[in-house]
């Protein structure tokens, strides 16, 4: 209600880009799905399989929303200190939170399975009775899945308590599961890349893999049972689906309602203290300032996943899609088209591994916004707002800059590209990533108070122009000009249009700071 | 006033205009304030005072006049101004994923304190505000509203500073700790050290500043010594109020 403009627009944004992505995944999830059952549905046995697997896929992954779920709605320290103070009894309270888990839940299992089931209906020509049953799905596996949840979500929220507290444990766990997350991608992409690229399904999925299907499904305990139930119609199965999942379910009742109790009544009231004694260390004033930036980007667990390990993963990453993008431009009839512009894939090259620095340091260009209510200590201590803001950029540019480095040397080790244009694909990519990053700064510097930022500057210099210069680089690649004088000209090119914002801006930052209004 | 004359100022506000586009917030604000004074500084909300202090620490840009502390322009010589003075916001302003100890190692390192320095003033500011050592191990996003101002209050006095700005520093302190902050600043100024306190707690201010300013629609509209017209102290909250538009 009393949320300001810019605030509601923030919200109806992230609202719809939630939206889209969650559509965007659904949709992808039974395209893949509808791609698979085709070519597998004239194999006996094996739809009922494949269909089975992959509701078991989906309750894994309700699983852990669950658990996420579950523990934001048990263990939210706020919302048990607002309700110790009403006549609330607790069980009333798990009882509500078990309600809103419920409803949440089946929207989103509805959602992630009713087009499974639609897309198996119609390809099997199943009857009305099998689309109606379907409704229930989400249902009857909410049982399951939200009494895994409900086991597992106060260890879960343990192993956050503990992660938060041990920074270096959790920087490390960050990295494995984006590793983890990296693997399956890449896992991923090389089925779809052998998919698409090689038209290689029937090797995928032949009888021995169909087979392993078969012998996998039988050890997806219970909701092989639920899936029978619905897909294949076996009543008796579902009698064991209702024992296991109900086991499991009052089981996760139990264990909750006694660590909700715990938490609620014991562990929420402990404070932890150490009698550690402190070496205090002092140091200059720029080295101070740069331990802060390094803190702060490296204790924020919102820097953790949008920037500092995804720096860590940025060689991976890149080689993933850089080498799979390469394998699709030099096979069939692209190789034979690209074999009129000689430096096309080069030029391709070079604008990944520049999108992919700019869209990683992205998680860091937010200099001041980060700062928030901080920026009146930023002016008002003793060092010079210009040294301030250059230390403040520099530090994530630094390691934007050695990830960068390691990932083309990464790419030309396993050549992916060529070490003839290693120097000239990191020169141009840390001149677009330095301009960024300044550009960044300006941008946020020119923001007013309760203004959002504008994109603009920030988008025409890392995006539009790179863009801009491969296209361009591309017509001429066309008429047989040579790769380096390409090359040549993206220096000069990306110098010449930096040069005028690099002369004036730091005549101009220390003022700019000042007229930035600093919100109270 | 002929004492006044004597004593070194040690802040100085000459027709400081401010204001936010088309409105007008400090309409001229003029203000000596000496070497050794607890100076309070009051007003209705919304009449500039916190917009006087944040041009006095350098946070804001001004449209007209000029501000010295300690004899250095906070435009012409902001390092050398910011160097004289300690500040505490009215909203604590820390580095909540810092511990205590980060935050103040940070401060100490920014303004140079030496070793020495800092080791009495950290153990003295601690007793004072009742600070358990323990939980300067902790990130500062762990603290509740008052200790992240008794930190901001014990960053602020590290370096020693000659003068003291303090922005409503008793909101969301307990008795205890408003007593501690209180007693402080008198034996801040007792050290030959200026305070200039900002507070909607008119009877904190009666009680222990030297002289008053009142505010009101961006100009200073009086100015008193209560240490030389004792009455004026008891009437203080009266006197506000007519002027600020309070009683009829």
């Amino acid at each position: 209600m009393f949320a300001s403009e810019s605030n509601i627009k923030k919200r109806v944004v992230s609202i719809l880009f939630s939206v889209f992505i969650f559509i965007a995944f659904v949709f992808v999830e039974t395209f893949v799905f509808i791609t698979i059952i085709q070519k597998i549905k004239n194999h006996q046995n094996a739809p009922s399989t494949f269909m089975s697997i992959f509701l078991s896929i989906v309750s894994a992954i309700m699983v852990l929303l669950a658990i996420m779920q579950a523990r934001k709605l048990f263990f939210n320290k706020k919302d048990i200190e607002q309700l110790t103070i009403h006549p609330v009894k607790s069980n009333q309270i798990i009882l509500s939170k078990i309600i809103m888990l419920f409803f949440s839940q089946y929207v989103l299992g509805f959602s992630f399975t009713f087009p499974l089931f639609v897309a198996y209906g119609v390809i099997f020509h199943k009857f009305a009775s099998f689309f109606y049953l379907a409704l229930f799905y989400p249902m009857l596996s909410f049982i399951f899945e939200v009494g895994l949840a409900l086991l597992l979500v106060y260890p879960f929220h343990l192993c956050i308590d503990f992660l938060k507290k041990h920074l270096v444990i959790q920087f490390i766990v960050s990295v494995v599961i984006i590793l983890g997350f990296c693997i399956i991608y890449g896992a991923a992409l090389n089925i779809f890349m052998n998919l698409v690229a090689k038209n290689q399904i029937d090797q995928i999925l032949n009888v021995t893999s169909i087979d392993k299907l078969i012998a996998i499904k039988k050890w997806l305990i219970p909701m092989n049972f639920l899936a029978d139930l619905f897909i294949l119609g076996q009543p008796l199965k579902f009698v064991f689906y209702l024992l296991v999942a109900l086991g499991v379910f009052t089981l996760g009742l139990s264990v909750c309602l006694v660590s909700y109790n715990y938490f609620r009544n014991v562990n929420i009231q402990k404070r932890v203290k150490t009698n550690k004694v402190h070496k205090f260390r002092f140091s200059k004033p720029t080295t101070a300032l740069i331990k802060k930036e390094t803190i702060l980007l490296f204790k924020n667990s919102n820097y953790i996943f949008s920037f500092t390990g995804l720096l860590i993963m940025q060689p991976f990453l890149m080689y993933l899609v850089i080498s799979s993008m390469n394998t699709i431009f030099t096979t069939g009839l692209f190789a034979y088209y690209l074999s009129f512009m000689p430096s096309f894939l080069p030029m391709i090259d070079l604008l990944l591994i520049i999108l992919f620095s700019l869209i990683i340091s992205q998680g860091a260009n937010r200099f001041l916004e980060s700062e928030n209510k901080n920026v009146r200590l930023m002016k008002t201590i003793p060092v010079r707002f210009k040294r301030q803001l250059y230390v403040k950029t520099f530090i994530p540019f630094m390691f934007s800059v050695v990830s960068l480095l390691i990932s083309v040397l990464v790419l030309c080790i396993s050549k992916v590209v060529s070490f003839k244009y290693f120097a000239f694909d990191l020169i141009i990519s840390m001149i677009v990533l330095f301009m960024y990053t300044y550009v960044s700064l300006y941008e946020e510097l020119k923001t007013k108070k309760d203004h959002q930022r504008n994109y603009l500057l920030s988008s025409l210099y890392g995006y539009v122009l790179p863009l801009i210069y491969i296209i361009v680089m591309i017509v001429l690649s066309y008429f047989r000009v040579s790769i380096y004088v390409l090359y040549g000209i993206g220096l000069s090119f990306f110098i010449l249009v930096g040069l005028p914002f690099i002369i004036t801006f730091p005549r101009k930052v220390d003022e700019l700071f000042l007229k930035m209004e600093v919100v109270n | 006033m002929e004492e006044n004359t004597e004593r070194k100022i040690a802040i100085e506000i000459k027709d400081l205009h401010k204001s936010y586009g088309n409105k007008d917030v400090l309409l001229g604000i003029n203000l000596e304030i000496y070497q050794g004074e607890l100076f309070g500084f009051i007003g209705r909300n919304g009449v500039g005072k916190s917009t006087t202090i944040d041009c006095m620490v350098g946070s804001k840009q001004f449209n007209e006049g000029s501000i010295l502390l300690n004899g250095y322009d906070i435009l012409k010589e902001p390092i050398e101004a910011k160097k004289c003075f300690g500040y505490v916001a009215s909203e604590p302003n820390c580095y909540e994923v810092m511990t205590g100890y980060d935050f103040l190692e940070f401060i100490a390192s920014i303004y140079q304190v030496d070793e020495q320095t800092f080791s009495q003033n950290y153990h003295f500011l601690l007793k004072k505000l009742n600070f358990l050592e323990s939980d300067l191990n902790l990130p500062i996003s762990t603290y509740s509203h008052g200790m992240k101002q008794k930190i901001c209050l014990m960053s602020s006095l590290l370096h020693n500073p000659d003068i003291w700005i303090l922005d409503e520093p008793t909101v969301g302190l307990d008795i205890m700790a408003v007593e501690a902050v209180k007693s402080m600043m008198l034996e801040y100024a007792r050290h030959q050290k200026t305070v200039f306190v900002t507070s909607h707690n008119i009877e904190l201010v009666a009680k222990i500043c030297d002289r008053v300013a009142i505010i009101n629609k961006g100009v200073v509209v009086a100015l008193f010594d209560l240490n030389k017209d004792p009455n004026k102290r008891l009437q203080l909250e009266r006197i506000f109020l007519e002027l600020c538009g309070g009683l009829d």
